[in-house]
C-alpha cells in the first residue's frame, strides 16, 4: 500500500478522512483501503457519563440553539481523534469530512470553526457522503441508500451529480431497531438476576446491551416469511387474546443474554426477526425504506430511472445486518407489482452493487479515493477563506459567498421539514468536476 | 484542598526510627524480606507477603487498610518462581486494594478494590481508577490513568503529577497523627 | 493526586476576556507572556511515538511508516488486552527416526485476561519470539487500488482538459476544440476513451506529462436472483451470544468486522505519543518532554503550579446561608522566593459568575516564605520567627505555605445541598527564572531580579450548604 506523500505539496502530509456518523466515527488517511479506526462518536469525560455528540440526550443540540457546549465537545472529540487514534499534527494535514447533505448548516460551520481555529488545520472539506460512496464502485451514476443510526436518506446520483430535489428519508436506522427491541423485551421478556425470581424488564436498558442483542442476534427475515408473521399477527389481534400459533412456520428459539455477569435476560426468539421489520413494515404514511427507494426513483427523469435502478447502492451500518439486502430488493419487487403508484416503474431491473469494503465504510472509502486526488486541494475550503467569509461555509443552497455583506440570512432553526429548491437541475459533466459543485469553492 | 487530620491510637501502630508506622494488626509475613524506606504508613489488615519473594516499598508510601501486597510469580517447566516487587516513593495504595505487580514506579496511584494483575508492570506517575482489573503483565505507561476490566486508558493525568502525589503523600503522612482512640 | 486532593475544588480563570477556568494543576503558565494558558490554547505537537506494552520509543518520521502501529506488541482480537508470548516446547520427529523425537521451542500467543490465544484460532505456533506474526490482510485492497489508480488518471485527465481550456481562451481560435473536448471528457468517466486528440497535443508541447491510460472494470451488481437469501436453519439455531462477535469486536478490526469469534485475528497494538505543547502567542515551548517513553522528566516544563502560588481549602465550617463563619484557606508558595502576596474583592461583572458567597478578605500583604527543599528536615521551628504574623489574619504557619482566615457569609437564597463558590482576585509577585530574565533583556549583570505583579482570580468550591 502506498502511505505517504504521493504527489502532495511539500510540508503537507496524506489528507486526514473522517467520517462523523451519529453512532459511529470512522477515521483514517487518504489513500488508504480501510480507515484506522471506528470509534463511538462520544466523549467521555474521567468518571462522567459517557456522552454521545449527536446522540438524543445531548442537551447541548437541543433546542435549535448549539452553544459553546457543542463546540468543546466536538472540540474533545477531534482532540481524541487526532491524537488517539491518527497521531499526527493536525496543522499539516488537509482534511476532508463526508458528510449528509441534511447535516444542519451550523453543525458543519461549527464542526469547520473548530478546525479552523483550535486544530489550524490548512484546509477543510465537506463531501456529500452520497456521492462519495460512488466512487467505490466506479459509477458515476447510482441511487444511494444511507441506512444510518437514526436516519435512512435517499439521495440518486446521476452522472456525479446528486439529484437533491429527489431526496427521501426516513427516521429508520438501527436506533429504531434498538427501540424496537426494547419494546418487546419490556413486553416478553425476563430477567433474572441472582438469587431472585424471573421479574419482567422494569426500566430501559442500557443501549450499548440493546445494541450488542440488535448486532449478535437480529437479521432481516425473508420476504414471505415476514408476511406470514404479519398476517399471523393481524389475526391475534381480531382473535384478541385467543392463543393463535404460528404452526406453519417455525420461529426462532428463545435466547439468553448475560448482563454484567449477574443476571440473565431471556428474550423472546422472534425478536430475532421481528425487531428489523420495523425497517420495512409501512407505516401510516405507507413507507418503509422500500419505498423511499421507489419515491425518490419516481421523481428522477425519466431517462436516467433505469440506469439508477440497475445501480442501488446500499450503505451505512444498519444495511449490515444479514438478509437486508435481498429483502430490499425483493421487497421494491413485490411493491411495485402491488401498488398503482409505482407502475410507472415497472420497467426497471434493480440490481444492487457490492462496493470493496464493508457496508459501514462506503462513504469512507470513497472520501479516501476522492482525497487522494489533486482536483481534492482545488476544492477544499482554505483557511484564509474561512476567515475572509466570517466562518460561513458554501454550501449546496448558497452556493457562492461572494462578500460577507451579501451574504444570505442563515435561518435559526434547523431544517425540519422538506424545503428544498426544486431548481437545481444538473448540468452533464465529467465525473469527477461536477459533483462536488455544490461545495466547491467560488472560482475568481 | 488540604487533606484532614487522621487518628489511629498509638499502641496500635509501630513508628520506627526512620519514621514508618506500621500498623500492628497488618500482616507482614517474612518480615526479614521486606524493606520500608521510612514515612511509609501500613495500615490495619493489610498483608504483605515478604515469604514470598523480597518486597521494597520506598519513602513516604501509603498502604490503606486491607490492601494486599504480593510478589507475582510465573510458571516455569519446572515448577513456580516468585519475583521479588518493587514499590517505588510517594506511592499511595488505597483500600482493598490487591497489587501482584513486579514494579510499581514513584507517584503512583492506585484505587480502591483494584486487582492489580501479575507481573504488572507500573510506571512513574500514572494512576488506576477506583475497582480496576489490570490483567497480568500489563505495562502502564507514565502519565495514563486506566480503569475498567480489562483496564484499558481512561484518560491521561497533568503533567506535574510528581508534584501533586509528594504532596499528596506528605501532607497524608504529617495528618496521619496519634489522637483520641 | 487529582483525587486526593480534590483538586478540581478550587479553579483559576485563564483568560479575563472568557470565563473559562481550570484548576491550576492542569493550567500552564507561559513565563515569556506572563499569563496563564489551558491546554486548549496551547499548540500541541507530537514529539515521539512509544509502545506502551514494550515502551519502545519511535520518532514521528518512522511511526507512520508502520501505521503507528507497536512493531512487536499485539492485541487480543476479544477484549483488546495486549497478548503476551508464551514459550512451549513440543516434541518434533526427527526425519531419521521416527522412533526418537527432540525436544524444539515453540511460541504462542495468548491473552492474559480472557485467556483468548493463537492456537485456539489454529494459527500454527512460531519458531521464533517476534517477528513472525503477520496481521491479516484487507481482502479488498487490490480492487481499491484499482479505484485509486483510475480516479488518479480520471482526474489527470481533467486537469489536462481545464489547461487546455484556460490556453484556449487566450488563443481564441481553440475555443471550438475545448468544445469538442468537453464532450469527450464527459464520456470519459465511464468508458475510458482514448485521450483526445488535443490533449495529445498538449502533452507534446510539454504542457503538461503524457497520461498512461488507465481503465477499470465496472463493479459488478447484483439482481435479486443473484443474492443469497439467508439459509433456512438460520431461524432454527439457537444464539450463543458467546460466539458473536460484539461491535467493539468488529470495530477493532475495520476491513474484517468478522461476525464469529472464530475468524478473530491478532492485530499490532496502536501506540502512543508523547506531546510537547507550544504557546500561540510566542511561539516558546511550554511543555517538552524527554524521548524515552519511561521517563517523567521534562526539558522544558512549565506548568502553573511551580510558578504560581496556589490557594486551597484548609478547614470549612458548617455553611448555613446568611450566616457569617470563618474559613481557612491555604497558600502554598512554589518558588524559590519570598512572595507577597494581596487579596482583592472580585468586582462583580454583568457576567454571571459563580459566586454566591460574601466574603471579607484580610486588608494586609501575605508574606510567603520560600520554597526550601531541606525544610522537611530542618526542625519546623526555624526560621518562623522572622515573620511577625497577625493570629486574626494567620491561621498557621508551615514553612512555604501559610493559612489565613476568610470571613464569608453564604448567600441567604441558598438551598440545602447546593454548592458554594467564594469568588476574589490575589495579586503576587512573580520572579522570572532570573537568568532567562537577564538573557532577554541582555544584560550582563544579574543584580536583585525584578519581580512583575500578577493577577490571578480564583473561584473556590467551599462546600455545600448544611441544614440548619
Amino acid at each position: 500500500m502506498p502511505l505517504f506523500n504521493k504527489g502532495y505539496a511539500f510540508g503537507l502530509k496524506t489528507p486526514v478522512v473522517l467520517d462523523i456518523g451519529e453512532a459511529y466515527t470512522k477515521l483514517g488517511f487518504a489513500d488508504e483501503a480501510e480507515p484506522r479506526a471506528i470509534i463511538p462518536t462520544t466523549i467521555e469525560q474521567v468518571g462522567g457519563p459517557v456522552c454521545y455528540i449527536f446522540g438524543r440526550n445531548n442537551t447541548a443540540l437541543l433546542g435549535h440553539d448549539i452553544g459553546s457546549d457543542f463546540e468543546k465537545s466536538i472540540k474533545l472529540f477531534l482532540e481524541k481523534i487526532y491524537f488517539k487514534y491518527l497521531q499526527v499534527n493536525p496543522n499539516n494535514q488537509r482534511v476532508i469530512l463526508c458528510e449528509s447533505l441534511l447535516n444542519p448548516t451550523k453543525v458543519r460551520e461549527t464542526i469547520a470553526k473548530v478546525l479552523f481555529t483550535k486544530f489550524d488545520v490548512p484546509s477543510v472539506l465537506f463531501a456529500p457522503c452520497h456521492l462519495l460512496a460512488c466512487f467505490t464502485v466506479a459509477t458515476s451514476t447510482a441511487l444511494v441508500l444511507d441506512c444510518g443510526h437514526t436516519e435512512s436518506v435517499v439521495i440518486p446520483v446521476v452522472e456525479g451529480t446528486p439529484l437533491l430535489w429527489a431526496w427521501q428519508s426516513a427516521p429508520l436506522g438501527g436506533a429504531t431497531i434498538q427501540d424496537a427491541i426494547m419494546h418487546e423485551i419490556k413486553e416478553k421478556g425476563k430477567i433474572k438476576s441472582e438469587n431472585e425470581n424471573l421479574l419482567p424488564v422494569a426500566s430501559r436498558l442500557c443501549e450499548t446491551v440493546l445494541e450488542d442483542i440488535k448486532v449478535k442476534a437480529c437479521l432481516v427475515t425473508e420476504y414471505h416469511r415476514a408476511k406470514q408473521i404479519q398476517a399471523a399477527k393481524t389475526l391475534e389481534l381480531e382473535k384478541e387474546k385467543e392463543a393463535t400459533s404460528l404452526t406453519d412456520i417455525q420461529r426462532p428459539p428463545d435466547m439468553i443474554y448475560p448482563i454484567d455477569g449477574r443476571s440473565r435476560l431471556f428474550i423472546p426468539g422472534p425478536i430475532r426477526e421481528e425487531a428489523a421489520e420495523v425497517l420495512f413494515e409501512q407505516d401510516n404514511e405507507k413507507m418503509s425504506l422500500a419505498t423511499l427507494l421507489l419515491d425518490s426513483l419516481c421523481q428522477c427523469p425519466i431517462d436516467a430511472r433505469k440506469a439508477l435502478a440497475r445501480n442501488v447502492l446500499v450503505t451505512g451500518g444498519t444495511s449490515l445486518l444479514p438478509g437486508f439486502k435481498h429483502r430490499l430488493l425483493f421487497e421494491m419487487k413485490e411493491i411495485i407489482k402491488e401498488e398503482q403508484r409505482y407502475e410507472k416503474l415497472s420497467e426497471c431491473e434493480f440490481r444492487v452493487h457490492q462496493p470493496p469494503t464493508k457496508a459501514n465504510l462506503v462513504a469512507w472509502l470513497g472520501a479516501s479515493i476522492f482525497a487522494s486526488l489533486d482536483t481534492f486541494e482545488k476544492r477544499s475550503i482554505t483557511k484564509e477563506y474561512f476567515t475572509q467569509h466570517n466562518g460561513r461555509l458554501p454550501d449546496w443552497c448558497v452556493l457562492d459567498i461572494k462578500s460577507p455583506d451579501k451574504m444570505p440570512e442563515r435561518p435559526n432553526t434547523l431544517p425540519t421539514g422538506k424545503k428544498f429548491p426544486t431548481s437545481h437541475v444538473p448540468s452533464r459533466k465529467s465525473t469527477t468536476t461536477a459533483h462536488l459543485d455544490t461545495h466547491s469553492k467560488p472560482s475568481k | 484542598m488540604d487533606l484532614e487530620d487522621e487518628f489511629y491510637v498509638k499502641e496500635k501502630y509501630i513508628e520506627t526510627a526512620s519514621g514508618n508506622k506500621v500498623s500492628r494488626q497488618s500482616v507482614l509475613c517474612g518480615s526479614q524480606n521486606i524493606v520500608l524506606n521510612g514515612k511509609t504508613i501500613v495500615q490495619s489488615e493489610c498483608i504483605i507477603r515478604g515469604d514470598l519473594a523480597n518486597v521494597r516499598i520506598g519513602r513516604n508510601c501509603v498502604i490503606r487498610k486491607r490492601a494486599v501486597i504480593r510478589p507475582p510469580f510465573k510458571k516455569f517447566n519446572k515448577g513456580v518462581a516468585f519475583f521479588p516487587c518493587m514499590i517505588g516513593d510517594h506511592v499511595y495504595i488505597d483500600e482493598d486494594s490487591i497489587v501482584n505487580a513486579a514494579q510499581v514506579g514513584s507517584y503512583v496511584h492506585i484505587g480502591k478494590d483494584c486487582v492489580i494483575g501479575r507481573r504488572c508492570i507500573l510506571k512513574d506517575c500514572s494512576q488506576i481508577a477506583d475497582g480496576t482489573v489490570l490483567p497480568p503483565e500489563t505495562v502502564v505507561p507514565p502519565f495514563t490513568l486506566w480503569g475498567g476490566s480489562p483496564a484499558t486508558v481512561i484518560g491521561y493525568l497533568p503533567e506535574c503529577t510528581k508534584y501533586l502525589m509528594t504532596d499528596a503523600t506528605k501532607q497524608y503522612y504529617e495528618h496521619f497523627k496519634p489522637g483520641p482512640a | 493526586m487529582a483525587t486526593l486532593l480534590q483538586i478540581s475544588k478550587v479553579k483559576y480563570l485563564i483568560d479575563e476576556n472568557s470565563d473559562e477556568c481550570d484548576s491550576l494543576a492542569n493550567l500552564y503558565f507561559c513565563m515569556y507572556c506572563l499569563s496563564l494558558r489551558s491546554a486548549d490554547v496551547l499548540q500541541h505537537e507530537i514529539d515521539s511515538h512509544f509502545c506502551p506494552q514494550t515502551l519502545d520509543s519511535l520518532s514521528p518520521a518512522e511511526a507512520p511508516l508502520k501505521r503507528n502501529k507497536s512493531a512487536n506488541s499485539w492485541q487480543c482480537p476479544a477484549c483488546l488486552h495486549p497478548l503476551s508470548t508464551r514459550a512451549t516446547s513440543t516434541a518434533i520427529q526427527v526425519t531419521d527416526d521416527p522412533t526418537k523425537s527432540t525436544a524444539k521451542k515453540v511460541y504462542y500467543q495468548a491473552c492474559t485476561f480472557c485467556r483468548w490465544s493463537t492456537r485456539g484460532i489454529g494459527m500454527p505456533d512460531k519458531d521464533i519470539v517476534n517477528g513472525a506474526w503477520t496481521e491479516k490482510a484487507n481482502p479488498d485492497v487490490q480492487r481499491v487500488n484499482q479505484l485509486l489508480e483510475y480516479y488518479k488518471y480520471v482526474a489527470q485527465q481533467e486537469k489536462l482538459d481545464q489547461e487546455t481550456k484556460r490556453s484556449s481562451k487566450k488563443r481564441g481560435y481553440f475555443a471550438v476544440a475545448m468544445q469538442l473536448n468537453k464532450y469527450g471528457g464527459a464520456r470519459l468517466g465511464i468508458g475510458g476513451k482514448k485521450p483526445s486528440p488535443l490533449t495529445q497535443v498538449s502533452s507534446k508541447l510539454g504542457e503538461s506529462p503524457s497520461l498512461k491510460e488507465v481503465t477499470i472494470e465496472p463493479a459488478k451488481t447484483y439482481a435479486l436472483e443473484d443474492l443469497e437469501p439467508l439459509p433456512e436453519d438460520i431461524y432454527h439455531k439457537v444464539v450463543n451470544f458467546a460466539k458473536v462477535s460484539s461491535v467493539t469486536q468488529r470495530h477493532s478490526h475495520p476491513e474484517h468486522q468478522s461476525e464469529s469469534v472464530n475468524d478473530f485475528w491478532p492485530q499490532k497494538t496502536r501506540m502512543f505519543i508523547k506531546q510537547s505543547l507550544r504557546c500561540k502567542g510566542c511561539d516558546h515551548n511550554i511543555i517538552k518532554p524527554e524521548y524515552n517513553a519511561s521517563s517523567i522528566k521534562f526539558k522544558i516544563h512549565l506548568v502553573a503550579v511551580n510558578q504560581i502560588p496556589e490557594i486551597r481549602i484548609n478547614k470549612v465550617p458548617k455553611l448555613v446561608p446568611g450566616e457569617s463563619c470563618k474559613i481557612i484557606l491555604t497558600l502554598v508558595n512554589p518558588t524559590e522566593h519570598v512572595l507577597h502576596v494581596t487579596l482583592l474583592p472580585h468586582i462583580e461583572e454583568e457576567k454571571t459568575q459563580r459566586s454566591n458567597c460574601q466574603v471579607e478578605l484580610p486588608t494586609s500583604d501575605l508574606v510567603l516564605s520560600k520554597y526550601d527543599e531541606a525544610a522537611e528536615f530542618i526542625a519546623p521551628e526555624g526560621g518562623q520567627a522572622q515573620f511577625e504574623d497577625d493570629p486574626e489574619v494567620i491561621a498557621y504557619r508551615r514553612g512555604n505555605r501559610i493559612g489565613f482566615y476568610l470571613q464569608c457569609t453564604p448567600d441567604k437564597d441558598l438551598q440545602h445541598g447546593d454548592e458554594v463558590w467564594v469568588t476574589f482576585k490575589y495579586k503576587h509577585e512573580h520572579y522570572g527564572n532570573t537568568t532567562i530574565v537577564a538573557l532577554l533583556k541582555g544584560d550582563k549583570q544579574q543584580g536583585e531580579p525584578e519581580a512583575d505583579w500578577l493577577k490571578q482570580t480564583v473561584f473556590v468550591n467551599v462546600g455545600r450548604i448544611s441544614s440548619s
